[in-house]
Parts: structure tokens; C-alpha cells; sequence
């Protein structure tokens, strides 16, 4: 097909962390309406590559580019890649005491769409479909951003914030990891819900236990700061059955 | 609400003067010894640690003030609810006529001519202030609203709270004043809460760049008091409080929760007290600072536990976020505890806002100054919460006000 728009597009990323190189040159399209997976064990880079391209100041962009919907995402700072349409699910949140949820939300909302008594009403519509969709009580709209938050209520009220904030180009770091079964459905059907046709999204993991319920388009698998395969869906099965030891020994044959 | 119904004290201004001869009621007397005391005793010793940050100086009038004319304001309201419960809010010079017996016995009882080189001083000029009493068993919710604030020049004043026996009562005490107008405000508080009243006062101190406060407030609790604390510290050129309440009675209660947002080349000098002289006592502090500029504050917390107070709880925390790298904290906590059958804690914490916090924020679309002022709100909301129930949104108001950085009192 022809017609593929592309949304994100990074060209050989490289990426140093304290001064040791940990992206080692990435190069990755999302086209609109795609899901992609990005698997590798630990250490590999795949956390580095998520915050660099948010903007983080810890992680150094040395060489590469990145465009967000045809723009050069590297001359912006983090506040403009958000507003641009990027958004980053993280594996750790921060946790914000003192500012709840609902007052964190609302100034997010307010960057992008201004603070007139319409999105005011608009805001609170959406924040209850997505409190009913993340099916999270009502009473977390006055709890503190991730304070005392359980592992699963911290993820679940990221991918509130990518409902609320509906990103072109979402990257989910792990959002998996450490959700028993039902709260992974629940975030599954969150993911489902806001990931279509007009976006893109690019999960994060190191098990393919979130694949069974977001099924992506292709699957890359990260090594030593490097895409060491690229495929289908099939490819994060062959990864749960043979881990990742096959690809190490197929690197080091090449 | 019942503010339709209060009663106001006009704001007005009095002229300072000496304890003159014509002076026939009993204060003369007492006024005129705190005045040779005044004379008698040097400035403070900066050896002596709780002048070690602050230059006493600043607090000396500018002018010869044997002939200076000291004014200020006073403006209190008291609520209908507190009328009618019988609280009495009574200017000072009118209280030592009509209850001379009751200031004899209290007044200076706490903070008395020989506290301090400036205390002493204040005994002796303090001619505008109030005497706040409050009866046995009355109870109300809405906060007793007093202000004060300089006219130019030095405003020495005074406040004497006697909380009756099982009263509750809320009381807001501000010190504001016009930008523009220099001056100094030397205040005494005192107050004295005796058994089971519950006794909530917000102090907050919104002064101009060229003004300097210098407060000693003293309480005195008994049995099974509860007493609650806000101090708000949003503005002032140079300020320097000396607080402490002394539990004395079984089951007494104190928790102080003050917070300071400081910037340009402001000087915040802040001393607390908690002094444990009854057992099963408990005392709560938690101060939250954030500097901007070339800000500065300093703190000295002392909790101390006397001999015969056994199973008292004392907390102490301090938290300070430095916006800038010019801004300077000292945080000094001190402990004097006499008795092993205590559970007792401090902490000091200094550092910048969280780079990880203010991306997550970014992360999200935020900008980064709004981020900061955001996450500035929630790091003080826990003190802020405390405020007087009828005083939360004026007080969290006139932080946020601080926060955008478009204070009254320009610069
Ligand atoms: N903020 C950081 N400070 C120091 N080292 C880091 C930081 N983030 C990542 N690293 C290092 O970079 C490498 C890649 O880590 P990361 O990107 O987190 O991998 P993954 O997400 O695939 O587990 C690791 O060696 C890790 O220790
Ligand atoms: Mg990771």
C-alpha cells in the first residue's frame, strides 16, 4: 500500500546515558494506524529510547533524527513534543503529593485547548468516560497524582491520561509489567480503545503476555541498543519460546 | 455566613509616645520599668544562636524614636457567632482600664519586659493591640479576623489571648501592609489556652519588601489543649519569629504547620519551641520551605523534654526546595530531651525541585514554569490544608497569588 502516512520516523537514533552509548543506531517508522511492539531483555535500551524521544534530559540525542507527523521532533523541548501529539505511558511514574488528579489533569487539558467554561464542561466529560472506561472509582479524581498508588492503579491511570490527551504517537513503557490479569485486560481494553486508525502506538515490553490483548502490526526485537529483527506477531511467540538467546547467538554469527 | 453581622474595630492609628506622667493607670508603672530596661540592655548578642543569622540591627528604629511618631493599624472582626458567645475583643489601652485585674495577672506573663532586648521594647511602646478572651465553653467555627499593619515608621503591638476552659475558637492573625510604605512591626503575641480548649490561629505575614517584622509569640497550654498552628510566611523584606508553646498540662497538644516561599532578596529568620513540662504530651511541626532568588531562611527547631514528662510524642520536620542556586537555607534542628520514656523524631531535607517531577509533568504538555508552580501548590497543600476552617481559600489564595509572581507588593 501506498497511501502510508507516517507519524513517527527515527533514523538512526543514537543515544548516550551518563556517557555510555545505549542506543547504538535506531531506525523505526510508525505509520497512522499501526501498532508496534518493541521487545528485549533487560538493559537492552528500550527505556532509553521512550524517554529520549519525550525529551528527557538524562538521556543525549548525538546523532539520528526524529519526526513527528512530518516535523523534526528533535528541535522541540518535552512540553512541545507533548503538545506535537507525542505521548509517553512511563514504566515508573512520578508521584506529585499534594496535586490530585483531577487539578493535574485539567492543567494538561488546558494547554492544549485553553480555559474556557466550554472545555471546562468538556473536561469533566471526558475525565468521567475515562474513569469509566479504565473502570476506576470516582474517588481517584481527589487522590494525588500516583501517591500511594498501587503498581496497576499507577498504569492504569497513564493510559487514563492517553485517553484524555489523545496522542497521534503513544509509546507505553511496560505497561504491563507488574498487572495481575484483570487489571491487564483492563488496561488491554484501554489501549484497544484509544489506539485506531488514526494514531499509532508503540509498546514497550519484555514478555509478550500484553501482545495476547493488543495485537500488534510488527514486532522489533532491541539488543545491545540495536533492532536485531523485525517481523510480524508470530515473532513475539518464537521470542516466548525461545527467549531472546537465539537472536544473541544469530548476532554473533553475523 | 455570618459576616454581615460582624463587628468591626474601625482601622485606626494611634500615636506612639512615651510612658508619659500623665499617665495614671497601672501600666504606667510597668511601662516605664520595661522602658529603662530597653535602655539598660544591649542588642542582642549575635554570638547567642538565635541571633546567629540575623544582623538585631534591623529591628532598632531608624529614627530616634524619642521623637518619632509611631503609627499603625489595627482592624479586627469579630464574627456574630463570637458575640454571641460572649468572646470579648477589647483594644489593649481600653482593656487595661476595664480589666485591669486580668492584665495584671496575664499580661506580660509569657513575653515579659525582661524576655529580650526587644520585647522589652515592645512592652513599653506597644500602645495599639487587643486583648482577645474568650469564655469558658464558648464554642464557634468562623475564624476571629485580626490585621495589623504599619503606617511608616516603627508599629510596636501587642496581642493577649485567653482561651477559657473547654472553649474553642479559631483565630486569623495578619500582618499585611502597603507597598510603598517603608517600616518595622514589633509584635508580642501571647496566648494562654486553658484546659481542654481547642484553639486554632493562622499567622500570616504578607509584608512589603521594605517592611521588617520581628514576632515572639509564646503559648502557654494546659490539660488535654489542642492547639493548632498555620504560620504563613509569604512576604517580607526581612522577618524574624520566635514561637514556642509550652505544654503544660497531661494530654496537652501542639502542631505547628507553617510553610515560607521566599525570593529576591528576602530574609525569613524562623525559631520554634516546643517545650514538653507535662507528661503524655504531644507536639507536631512541620515547616515547608521554598526559595526563589537570593532568598534566605533559616531555622532553628528546638523540642525539648523535660525530666518529669514521660511519654510525651514530639515530631519535628523541615523541608526545604531550593528554585535557585543562589537561594540559602540553615536548618538547625535541637534537641533537649530529659527523659528516656519519649518517642521523638526530626528531620531536615534540602534539595531542588525534582527534574523527574517537572518532566512527567512536561511530558504531559505542561509548561515548565506552570509545572513548577503546580507542583510548589501540592508540596504545600499539607500546610495549607491545616488553615482555619473559613480561611483555607484566602490563605491558599494568597499563596497562589506569591506562587504567579504577581504579589501586591511589586519589586
Ligand atoms: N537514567 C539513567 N542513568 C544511568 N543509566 C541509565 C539510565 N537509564 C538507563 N540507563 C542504562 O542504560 C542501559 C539501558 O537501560 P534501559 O533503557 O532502561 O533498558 P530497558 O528499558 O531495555 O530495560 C542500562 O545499562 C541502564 O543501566
Ligand atoms: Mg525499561
Amino acid at each position: 500500500m501506498s497511501n502510508k502516512v507516517p507519524l513517527l520516523e527515527i533514523k538512526d537514533l543514537h543515544v548516550t546515558v551518563e556517557g555510555v552509548e545505549v542506543l547504538k543506531g535506531v531506525s523505526l517508522t510508525l505509520n497512522r494506524g499501526e501498532k508496534h511492539a518493541i521487545m528485549g531483555p533487560n538493559g537492552s535500551g528500550k527505556s532509553s529510547m521512550a524517554n529520549a524521544i519525550a525529551g528527557h534530559p538524562a538521556y543525549e540525542i548525538t546523532s539520528g533524527s526524529v519526526k513527528i507527523d512530518g516535523e523534526d521532533l528533535l528541535e522541540m523541548d518535552a512540553t512541545e513534543r507533548a503538545l506535537a501529539g507525542l505521548f509517553l505511558a512511563f514504566q515508573y511514574p512520578m508521584a506529585v503529593p499534594g496535586v490530585s488528579v483531577t487539578a493535574f489533569m485539567r492543567s494538561a487539558m488546558k494547554a492544549r485547548h485553553g480555559d474556557s467554561a466550554e472545555t471546562l464542561r468538556q473536561f469533566r466529560k471526558d475525565l468521567n468516560a475515562a474513569f469509566e472506561l479504565l473502570e476506576m472509582k470516582k474517588e481517584f479524581a481527589e487522590r494525588f497524582v500516583n501517591d500511594g498508588f498501587s503498581g496497576g492503579e499507577k498504569k492504569r491511570f497513564e493510559i487514563l491520561q492517553m485517553a484524555m490527551l489523545k496522542p497521534k504517537v503513544a509509546i507505553l513503557d511496560e505497561t504491563d509489567s507488574g498487572l495481575d490479569i484483570d487489571a491487564l485486560k483492563i488496561v488491554s481494553k484501554g489501549v484497544n480503545a484509544i489506539a485506531g486508525d488514526e494514531n499509532t502506538a508503540l509498546m514497550v515490553t519484555h514478555y509478550q503476555r500484553i501482545l495476547n490483548y493488543v495485537q500488534p502490526d510488527y514486532v522489533h526485537v532491541l539488543m545491545d541498543g540495536k533492532i536485531v529483527q523485525s517481523g510480524g506477531p508470530e515473532l513475539a511467540h518464537k521470542l516466548e519460546d525461545l527467549g531472546y538467546d537465539w537472536l544473541k547467538e544469530e548476532a554473533v554469527a553475523a | 455566613m455570618s459576616t454581615m453581622n460582624n463587628t468591626t474595630i474601625d482601622t485606626r492609628t494611634a500615636e506612639f509616645r512615651l510612658p508619659l506622667d500623665d499617665e495614671t493607670n497601672w501600666l504606667y508603672e510597668q511601662r516605664k520599668q520595661a522602658w529603662e530596661t530597653y535602655s539598660s540592655l544591649p542588642l542582642p548578642d549575635r554570638v547567642k544562636h538565635l541571633w546567629r543569622y540575623t544582623d538585631p540591627r534591623v529591628f532598632v528604629p531608624t529614627e530616634d524614636f524619642d521623637s518619632a511618631v509611631i503609627t499603625g493599624s489595627l482592624e479586627g472582626d469579630l464574627p456574630a457567632e463570637a458575640t454571641d458567645a460572649g468572646v470579648q475583643l477589647i483594644e489593649l489601652e481600653e482593656a487595661a482600664e476595664s480589666h485591669a485585674d486580668l492584665l495584671q495577672q496575664h499580661l506580660g506573663s509569657l513575653v515579659g519586659p525582661d524576655f529580650d532586648t526587644f520585647e522589652a521594647f515592645n512592652f513599653a511602646a506597644a500602645r495599639l493591640g487587643w486583648v482577645l478572651i474568650i469564655p469558658d465553653n464558648a464554642e464557634f467555627e468562623a475564624p476571629i479576623h485580626l490585621r495589623r499593619s504599619t503606617n511608616g515608621g516603627l508599629f510596636a503591638t501587642r496581642l493577649l489571648v485567653i482561651a477559657g476552659k473547654n472553649a474553642e475558637v479559631s483565630i486569623v492573625d495578619e500582618y499585611n501592609g502597603e507597598s510603598g510604605v517603608h517600616g518595622q512591626i514589633n509584635s508580642v503575641v501571647e496566648v494562654i489556652a486553658h484546659d481542654a480548649a481547642r484553639v486554632k490561629i493562622a499567622t500570616t505575614v504578607d509584608l512589603p519588601d521594605n517592611q521588617t517584622l520581628f514576632l515572639t509569640q509564646r503559648n502557654k497550654i494546659g490539660r488535654d489543649v489542642d492547639l493548632q498552628s498555620t504560620g504563613l510566611s509569604l512576604n517580607a523584606g526581612i522577618a524574624k519569629i520566635n514561637w514556642s508553646t509550652l505544654l503544660a498540662g497531661r494530654g496537652a497538644s501542639s502542631r505547628w504547620s507553617g510553610l515560607l516561599l521566599g525570593d529576591k532578596e528576602q530574609h525569613f529568620d524562623m525559631h520554634t519551641r516546643h517545650q514538653h513540662t507535662s507528661g503524655e504530651s504531644f507536639s507536631d511541626l512541620l515547616y515547608k520551605v521554598a526559595l526563589r532568588d537570593n532568598s534566605m531562611s533559616a531555622y532553628t527547631g528546638l523540642i525539648a523534654i523535660d525530666e518529669h514528662a514521660a511519654v510525651c510524642e514530639a515530631y519535628q520536620e523541615n523541608r526545604n526546595l531550593l528554585l535557585s542556586e543562589t537561594a540559602h537555607v540553615e536548618s538547625i534542628p535541637e534537641l533537649e530531651i530529659v527523659n528516656d520514656d519519649v518517642k521523638c523524631s526530626h528531620g531536615v531535607t534540602v534539595g531542588p525541585l525534582e527534574e523527574e517531577q517537572l518532566f512527567y509533568f512536561e511530558s504531559r504538555g505542561i509548561h515548565r514554569d506552570e509545572a513548577m508552580r503546580i507542583i510548589l501548590a501540592g508540596y504545600y497543600e499539607a500546610v495549607l490544608e491545616r488553615l482555619p476552617k473559613g480561611y483555607v481559600e484566602t490563605g491558599r489564595e494568597a499563596l497562589l497569588n506569591k506562587l504567579m509572581g504577581d504579589s501586591r507588593h511589586g519589586g
